[in-house]
């Protein structure tokens, strides 16, 4: 079951080349970000706005310059929690389709080694650096494709916390 | 009386050579001797004609013998042409004799010989040759036999000859392990264990050989494919009898790895990219210099602010402290002088934190634009060839493609780390922005009450 599987990726991985490992690592990390984002947004924020509003709820009083300063303070905390991690992703969504240029560019360089060697009259001989070529490409805009999904879905969320946080720490009952 | 003198003088003078010696030579004397040699040479003539008449007769003798042999050898040769002239028609009519009795035999050693040189160079070419030296010894000589017109191929030889290539069918289905002459990449040569992979490859030790044609010997490549395809050859090489091991074989006989060999490395491949590839190593070594330098400077940074946070002394040796310096100083100002204090001293701590950080960031953009710009310049260079050699030969234009192709490559890889390095440098300062831009105040604010509070 475990070799059916490896067979096809293991070809696959073979005819991408070197850059197509790049790809798999990014990806890798891509989703590897959004989920920790998930994970955060489910299991650590709603904790920490809760504790939050219990500091703000907790003050004496709410109107004052330092009682300002303090809601600024607990939001811009909260804020900072939220967006963390998201500049690394769209870091990662615009490096994929670099990776696949890159393998787009040295397939190309083996394409034209090949020609050098034998002639053009060949394109068998070309084809494994036209696939070195192609499949890279492939690899880093689908990833950056799925990558630009969960990261706009992401910034909705984020988007709608703000807003909802600014709500939750009122100025007065 | 004068003139007799004058004629005196003048014969002295004549005579003077020969007359030294005999001094008193008179006029008469001269005479006489004058006479004397006239006679002489007279009878020397005479004598000479006698001589020349007598050996005429000898003469004619001479001539009338090398004419007579003359006729003699001109006979003989018409004799011999004559004879050459039926022995060519003999041999014509034996020849024809010899096609008539042969009949569809001739075109069979036509045939024959085909056979045998073609197989000769596959026997060459063939690295079973290394196995069995010294095979296309018997072709060579069987060619020679079938192309002459004098003798026929024997039966044995013939059999030999389809024993021969069903050996080489039968031996190419083989793995052999047999001792052969390796020539190291040192160029010395020395015998070795050798794993004969049919008639595609050759291993020894783990590393591919390579079937030299001119010197018909093993040459061990240069250039390995790599542990990937290495492992496996020393694999099968140690393996028992029966054992199943993977391996890679070369299929068109040695033709792919040599090829691999002439690859050029990655020094090469950089030097390809020509200044312009060297102007954006440059830069890509500038920009991570950069972003590390940075990174330290901010992680140190990041950790003497939170440290801050957490105290309520002011330490002016960061950011946070110094603001906070700020702020302990205009406690009991009003609230718009005390922010206005703090906005001033915030921004003046900005700069210090994003420092250098556009720089990677424009090293990153300006890196794939370089690239770019090698790749154009290749290309120029490419059409110019084309315009100059037109676009027959591949091989002209490689310098240009290889050009355009590397800088661009070498743009990515320079932009891809500078992207990377600069989302992280960004990442930190930013969070430390963050803390004093919106959450300053606040600390500051939170530790005064609760300064207050203890009072």
């Amino acid at each position: 079951m475990f070799v059916e599987l490896y067979e096809p990726v293991y070809l696959f991985m073979e005819r991408g080349g070197d850059v197509l490992y790049g790809i798999l690592g990014l990806i890798f990390v891509l989703w590897l970000l959004v989920l920790e984002r998930v994970a955060y947004f489910t299991f650590v924020h709603k904790r920490s706005v809760k504790t939050a509003v219990q500091e703000w709820e907790a003050r004496s009083e709410r109107r004052s310059w330092h009682a300002h300063q303090v809601r600024q303070d607990l939001i811009g905390k909260l804020e900072h929690d939220l967006v963390a991690n998201m500049t690394t992703i769209k870091m990662v969504i615009g490096m994929a389709p670099l990776f696949g240029l890159l393998g787009t560019v040295t397939g190309m360089i083996e394409v034209f080694d090949v020609m050098a060697f034998i002639g053009n009259g060949s394109p068998k001989a070309m084809a494994s650096g036209i696939s070195k070529a192609t499949i890279p490409t492939m690899a880093g805009m689908v990833g950056a494709l799925t990558g630009v999904f969960a990261q706009s879905l992401l910034e909705r969320y984020i988007n709608r916390e703000k807003i909802h946080l600014e709500d939750q720490l009122t100025f007065d009952h | 009386m004068k003139i007799k003198a004058l004629f005196v003088a003048a014969a002295l003078t004549l005579a003077a050579p020969f007359t030294q010696a005999q001094e008193s030579l008179s006029v008469d004397d001269l005479l006489k001797l004058v006479k004397d040699g006239q006679v002489q040479d007279n009878r020397a003539f005479q004598e000479r004609l006698r001589r020349f008449n007598s050996s005429k007769a000898e003469q004619e003798n001479l001539v009338n013998q090398a004419k007579n042999d003359r006729a003699r050898l001109e006979q003989e040769s018409s004799n011999k042409e004559q004879q050459f002239q039926d022995n060519e028609t003999k041999i014509a009519e034996a020849q024809e004799r010899l096609t008539d009795r042969m009949g569809s035999l001739k075109e069979l050693f036509g045939v024959l010989q085909q056979v045998a040189g073609d197989t000769k160079a596959v026997f060459q070419g063939s690295v079973i040759s290394s196995q069995m030296p010294g095979r296309d010894q018997f072709l060579t000589d069987l060619i020679a036999v079938a192309g002459s017109s004098s003798k026929l191929p024997s039966i044995e030889q013939l059999e030999r000859l389809w024993y021969e290539m069903q050996a080489e069918a039968t031996y190419s289905g083989h793995i052999a392990q047999y001792q052969a002459p390796v020539v190291l990449p040192s160029g010395d040569t020395v015998e070795k264990t050798v794993t004969r992979i049919g008639g595609f490859n050759v291993v020894s030790e783990g590393k591919y050989l390579d079937w030299d044609l001119q010197t018909g010997r093993l040459v061990e490549l240069d250039k390995q494919p790599g542990g990937r395809y290495n492992g496996p050859a020393a694999e099968l090489e140690s393996a028992s009898g029966v054992a199943l091991t993977g391996f890679w074989i070369d299929p068109s006989r040695g033709q792919l790895l040599k090829i691999m060999g002439q690859s050029p490395e990655l020094g090469d491949r950089v030097d390809q990219g020509g200044v312009v590839g060297y102007i954006i190593i440059a830069l890509a070594v500038v920009g991570i210099l950069l972003a590390i330098w940075r990174m330290l400077v901010l992680q140190v940074e990041r950790a003497k602010v939170y440290k801050q946070m957490k105290s309520d002394v002011a330490d002016e040796k960061n950011s946070l402290g110094r603001v906070m310096a700020v702020f302990n100083a205009n406690k009991h100002a009003d609230t718009e002088t005390l922010e206005l204090h703090l906005g001033e001293a915030i921004a003046a701590e900005i700069p210090r934190l994003t420092r250098a950080i556009g720089w990677i960031k424009i090293i990153s953009v300006v890196a794939p634009l370089l690239g770019l710009l090698g790749t154009v310049t290749g290309m120029i260079d490419v059409f110019e060839t084309m315009s100059l050699f037109g676009t027959g030969d591949p091989k002209l234009m490689a310098g240009g493609i290889s050009q355009a192709l590397v800088t661009t490559v070498l743009g990515l890889v320079a932009a891809i780390p500078c992207v990377f390095l600069h989302t992280l440098a960004y990442n930190r300062s930013r969070e430390l922005m963050m803390i004093l831009e919106e959450r300053a105040t606040g600390i500051l604010a939170r530790q005064a009450e609760q300064q207050s509070k203890a009072a």
